[in-house]
Parts: structure tokens; C-alpha cells; sequence
């Protein structure tokens, strides 16, 4: 009984903690039944985020990991929803048969779709959950130390340093899944590898979901609909594997669109789930941080370029505050315990070493943007989001300037791992750039959705 | 070359399309033409939807059975497969050695060149292996010989014999 149901409340607290940050963040001020249930996927992540951060740092202080931690910092993270259902409205039944009445043939072709991809979200939970786990680098990197959380409230040190009872373990990568899943095994009171699984898969779902809330405020029902059924159905192999990848994915392109948003609108609310969404991505892998990084830095570039002093020295602010929270108590515990990644940031800023290494560039380059183009995740919206950055570059330039530029910068980013990678090239590429390149197709639909056809009056300007 | 080929055919496409529509006379083209790529794009996601998604869905739901009924022990090994591991051996070895134990791992097995070894930790979890005899509780010999581990019959206390080469024993 409790294998079953508890993993179910643990991912159900998450849920509501979510909604409790949004409240906060200012998000989700007014929710009504509907409005929560279309937010309800963003909020899922934003307490993802925000729980598994906060025990990451409590960890990492020497606090031990229970159940009654997590359910003490998922309630704490819930209580500001309170504040908002106390209001009459949010009590208030939807009303769907009125609703659907007043549909016309978009709004019926798009309530459809979303029918549908709920119904894939279901058989997907209902079936991955029981998938043995035998994808390599998901026990050996993730599971492996939500394992060890499960079993033990404190981080094991020899664990992440020793290279030679635990080879190619990736130590340095942060906590977020391994925690997810250890306090989902904690929850059901034993550690079910095979659950591992129904971890990406929510997360995943969770994703689809945020980013159609997220582009509805954007872009038209057919757009928003459309765009996320196919990331729905693109991304889905790769979400059951017990990987990482689509998780980072979507929260670095989920903090992109709601920096974009800012960018676009100014509100501070949506400058604050930027900051939850990029936490999130930095504190889930290494590409996440980069491209937590690289989103900030653009966005102050972007402000700071119109003189937008407040707006530059807000997103400097948000920056340093996701570093300060997300990154830095995991890094802080790496540096006392002398744990190392692969990658060097010495050397992969070292003029000689990479100068010595330079053959590596344009093979890595040549890795990625074939799998753009033949990766069946990829297809052709990567394309499409660079066409409509392109062509939106004179009538939005504030906008589609960022969107590019990040896009640009994460994949020089990602040219950048393979360059300075002590790994050999060949092999490094084989088993990682089916997957890294993620993040760049998420950043190309998330640019399509809020750059591409504009819900109500064309927009002219930025 | 194939990525900019891909966005200079969709530049064109939804150029003509637009021209087509005859509202490149009318209005900016960059708007009209950004939301026809848009609408490419979401006719692109529904079709991907309605050809990969369903058939997706049902080959998750056709093995779902079966991996529903699978016994634990193959549940528990089944990452070890592909090298292959020796359930039979690593589950009498989980069953002997207590979980809050070290262990030290001693494996001649040729898979532990390419990633047996690696299994072997993972499944035995949450036991912390180390780099050397003297700092761990317990020996795990894995089809290799007490002279690999560079122990003498001595070093042990009440040694198992599991099978020939698969050995575990407390260290003194």
C-alpha cells in the first residue's frame, strides 16, 4: 500500500508546494480551479525545483535527509497557496460544458489535442513506472545516488571521490534527480529502481504542460497546442530513460520563455520564475548551469544595451541569487571534500590547452548540427525556430536578439565541453549528443512559441 | 550545412506562403510571415503527435505485462545484462554482506574492463566499496583469486566460497 500511495503524495506535495511558490513569485496570484489546473504542470516543476534545492542545501550543512525533512520543507513551501484559495473564486466549480459549448472549431480541434496528450501522459505513468532500470548511465549517475540517499541521511564522501571504486560516475553533476528520486523511494518506504523511470516521465509531462501554459499567454490556441504536442510526442523516448537530459532541457527552455516574457512585459513575476526554472536547470546538470549563465548574461546584456538600468541590475540580482541558492552550498561541499569533475575549467580556459585541442571544434560542431537535422526529437522546428528569429529580428529585435544570442551561446557551449573534454572525441560524442542537443531544440520552440503568431493584435514592435 | 539548408527552405516556404495569401501587399511581411512559420510549426507538432505518439503509447502498453510480471531478481539485475553479470552470485552476496558494510572488490571478469565492475557497486548499493583491502569490512572476490587481490587465506575471516572464483569473506 505504501509502495503505491506514497510516491503519489510525495509527487502530490511537490505539486502544492509549486503552487505556493507561484502565489510567491506572483505568478499565480488569483487562482481559480481552471487556472490552477492549467498551471498546474509549471507549478509541479517550480516545486521540484524549489523543494529539491532547499534540500540539497540542508544536506550539504550536514542536516539529514528523512521523509519528515521533505514533508516539513513541502509543506512550508505550500502554506502561501493558502493565502490564495482563501479567496471565494477559487472554490468555484469550473464550468467545462459551458466552456466547451462556446468553443469554436480551433478551440475544439485544440480542447482535443490537449485530451489527447493527457491521455498519453497517463498510459506513459501507468506503464514506465514498471520498466526495469537498465539504461547505464541512469542507474550509474542518477539512481545510484538516490540509492545512497535513500539508505543514508548524509552524503556519502567516498562515494563522489573515489575515481577507482567508482569510475565515470560523474560526481561533480548535481543533486536534483538523485534527491527526487530518493525522496520519492523514502516515500514508498523502499527504493524502487523501476520508479526511477516515472521521475522523467512526470517531470517530462510536467514540462509539455508548463510550456503550453506558458505559451498561451503568447501565442494562439492552434500554436501553443500544436508545438507542444509535437515536443510532446518528439521528446517522449528520451524522457523514459531515467536521464536527465529532457529535465535540464525543459527548465533552461521554460527560464528562457518566462526571461523572455519579462524581457517583453517587465513583470517582476515572470523575471522570478526565471530564476525558479534556471535554479532548477543548474541545480538538475552542468549544461543546466551554463545555461542558467548564459540566459542571465543575455538578458542584462539586453537590458543594459536600451538603458534599462533597473531591468540589467534585476536580472543581475535574480542571477546571482539562483547561483548563490541552486549552485553554490553543491559546490561548497565539492570544494571541502576535494571532488572533481571531468571537465576542467582551468584548462578550458587555458589559451595553450586549447589551442592544442583545436581539432577537436569542428568535428563537435559538425556532431551537433547533424543531430539537429537528423535527431527525430529535433525534425524541423529547430529550422523553424531560427527562421522566425530571424525574420522577427527587425519588428522584435529586443526579443528575437535573445533568443538567438542564447541559442547561439549554448551551442558554443556545448562545442566547448567536447573541446576541452579530456574524453576521447569519438566516444564522448557517440553517447552524449543525442541528448545535449535537447536544450538547444527546447530553446527552438520555445523561441517559435513566443516569437511566432501573436494571440490577438499583431505586435510591431519590441 | 543541412540545418542551414533546412532554414532557408522554410524561410522560403513561408515566404511563398505569404505571398500566396497576398498579405506581404498589405501589412509588414515579418509579422505575417513569423505566423505562418508558427503554423507550421504547429501543424508539424500535431502530425508528429499523430504518428509517433500513438504508436509510442502502444508499445509501452504491449510491454507492460510482461515487465509487470517480472521476477524481482530480474528487475534487480537487469542493468547487468548486457555485460553479463552474475545475478545468481551478486544475490547471494547482497543477501550475506550487511548493507551499512565496505567492500572491497577484487574482479578479474573481463567484463570489468568495459563496465561490470561499475554494475557491480551500483547493485550491490548502498555498501561503500573501497580503493583498498586494509580500509573495507568485507572482500569480494568476482571470478578472480585470492593471490589477484594480494591477500593471503590469512587476511580472511569465515570465507564463503560461492562458486569457483566468487568468494566473499569478512577482513581482518
Amino acid at each position: 500500500m505504501r509502495a503505491a500511495l506514497g510516491p503519489a503524495l510525495a509527487h502530490l506535495l511537490l505539486l502544492a508546494a509549486g503552487f505556493g511558490v507561484l502565489w510567491v513569485a506572483g505568478v499565480l496570484r488569483e487562482p481559480t480551479p481552471r487556472r490552477m489546473l492549467a498551471a498546474a504542470g509549471l507549478a509541479y516543476l517550480a516545486g521540484v525545483a524549489v523543494v529539491m534545492v532547499v534540500l540539497i542545501a540542508l544536506v550539504v550543512i550536514g542536516v539529514p535527509l528523512s521523509l519528515g525533512l521533505f514533508v516539513a520543507v513541502g509543506v512550508l513551501a505550500a502554506l502561501p497557496a493558502l493565502a490564495g484559495l482563501r479567496r471565494r473564486a477559487a472554490w468555484e466549480p469550473p464550468r467545462v460544458r459551458e466552456g466547451l459549448r462556446g468553443l469554436d472549431l480551433e478551440g475544439r480541434v485544440v480542447a482535443g489535442l490537449v485530451m489527447a496528450m493527457v491521455l498519453f501522459g497517463l498510459v506513459g505513468l501507468w506503464t514506465v513506472g514498471v520498466l526495469p532500470l537498465n539504461e547505464f548511465d541512469a542507474w550509474q549517475l542518477w539512481t545510484r545516488k538516490a540509492v545512497m540517499l535513500f539508505y543514508e541521511p548524509h552524503l556519502q564522501e567516498q562515494l563522489f571521490t573515489s575515481r577507482v571504486a567508482y569510475p565515470n560516475m560523474q560526481p561533480d553533476y548535481p543533486l536534483l534527480l538523485p534527491m527526487l528520486e530518493a525522496v520519492q523511494f523514502r516515500a514508498g518506504g523502499r527504493p524502487d529502481t523501476q520508479e526511477a523511470h516515472a521521475t522523467t516521465w512526470i517531470l517530462f509531462a510536467a514540462a509539455v504542460w508548463a510550456l503550453a501554459y506558458l505559451a498561451s499567454r503568447t501565442s494562439r490556441p492552434f500554436v501553443w497546442a500544436g508545438v507542444s504536442a509535437g515536443v510532446a510526442a518528439l521528446l517522449a523516448p528520451q524522457a523514459i530513460s531515467g536521464y536527465a537530459d529532457v529535465t535540464v532541457a525543459a527548465f533552461v527552455g521554460l527560464g528562457t520563455l518566462a526571461t523572455g516574457l519579462w524581457l517583453e512585459g517587465g513583470r517582476r513575476s515572470d523575471l522570478a520564475l526565471a530564476a525558479i526554472m534556471l535554479g532548477g536547470a543548474a541545480a538538475t546538470k552542468n549544461e543546466g548551469l551554463v545555461g542558467a549563465a548564459i540566459v542571465f548574461a543575455v538578458a542584462i546584456v539586453a537590458a543594459a544595451v536600451e538603458r534599462r538600468r533597473a531591468d540589467a541590475l534585476a536580472a543581475a540580482a535574480a542571477g546571482v541569487l539562483t547561483l548563490l541558492v541552486a549552485v553554490v552550498p553543491w559546490r561548497l561541499w565539492m570544494s571541502a571534500h576535494d571532488v572533481t569533475g571531468t571537465l576542467s575549467l582551468s584548462d578550458g580556459l587555458s589559451p595553450a590547452y586549447l589551442v592544442d585541442r583545436f581539432d577537436r571544434v569542428w568535428p563537435s560542431v559538425e556532431a551537433l548540427t547533424s543531430q539537429l537535422v537528423a535527431l527525430p526529437a529535433a525534425r524541423i522546428i529547430v529550422a523553424l525556430g531560427i527562421a522566425i528569429a530571424i525574420v522577427r529580428l527587425r519588428s522584435l529585435p529586443r526579443l528575437a536578439g535573445f533568443y538567438l544570442a542564447v541559442a547561439v551561446l549554448y551551442f558554443v557551449s556545448l562545442v566547448w565541453a567536447y573541446w576541452i573534454s579530456p574524453l576521447g572525441l569519438q566516444f564522448h560524442i557517440a553517447t552524449s549528443v543525442s541528448r545535449v542537443v535537447l536544450g538547444l531544440v527546447f530553446l527552438a520552440v520555445v523561441a517559435t512559441v513566443h516569437l511566432g503568431e501573436r494571440r490577438g493584435a499583431t505586435v510591431t514592435g519590441s | 550545412m543541412a540545418l542551414l539548408v533546412q532554414v532557408l527552405g522554410v524561410l522560403a516556404a513561408g515566404a511563398v506562403i505569404v505571398v500566396l495569401l497576398r498579405e506581404a501587399a498589405q501589412r509588414p511581411i515579418a509579422a505575417p510571415l513569423a505566423a505562418g512559420l508558427a503554423a507550421l510549426a504547429a501543424v508539424w507538432g500535431m502530425s508528429a503527435f499523430g504518428s509517433d505518439a500513438w504508436s509510442f503509447a502502444r508499445g509501452l502498453v504491449d510491454v507492460r505485462g510482461d515487465n509487470a510480471s517480472l521476477p524481482p531478481e530480474a528487475i534487480r539485475g537487469a542493468g547487468g545484462t548486457k555485460f553479463p553479470a552474475r545475478e545468481d552470485i551478486l544475490k547471494i552476496v547482497d543477501d550475506r554482506i550487511p548493507k551499512q558494510d565496505s567492500v572491497f572488490l577484487v574482479c578479474r571478469d573481463p567484463a570489468c574492463g568495459g563496465g561490470l565492475n561499475v554494475w557491480i557497486t551500483f547493485r550491490l548499493a548502498p555498501r561503500i566499496f573501497t580503493e583498498a583491502p586494509r580500509a573495507a569490512d568485507w572482500l569480494l572476490l568476482y571470478n578472480a583469486s585470492l593471490a589477484d587481490a594480494r591477500l593471503r587465506r590469512s587476511d580472511l575471516v569465515d570465507p564463503v566460497v560461492i562458486a569457483d572464483r566468487y568468494e566473499i569473506a569478512r577482513l581482518r
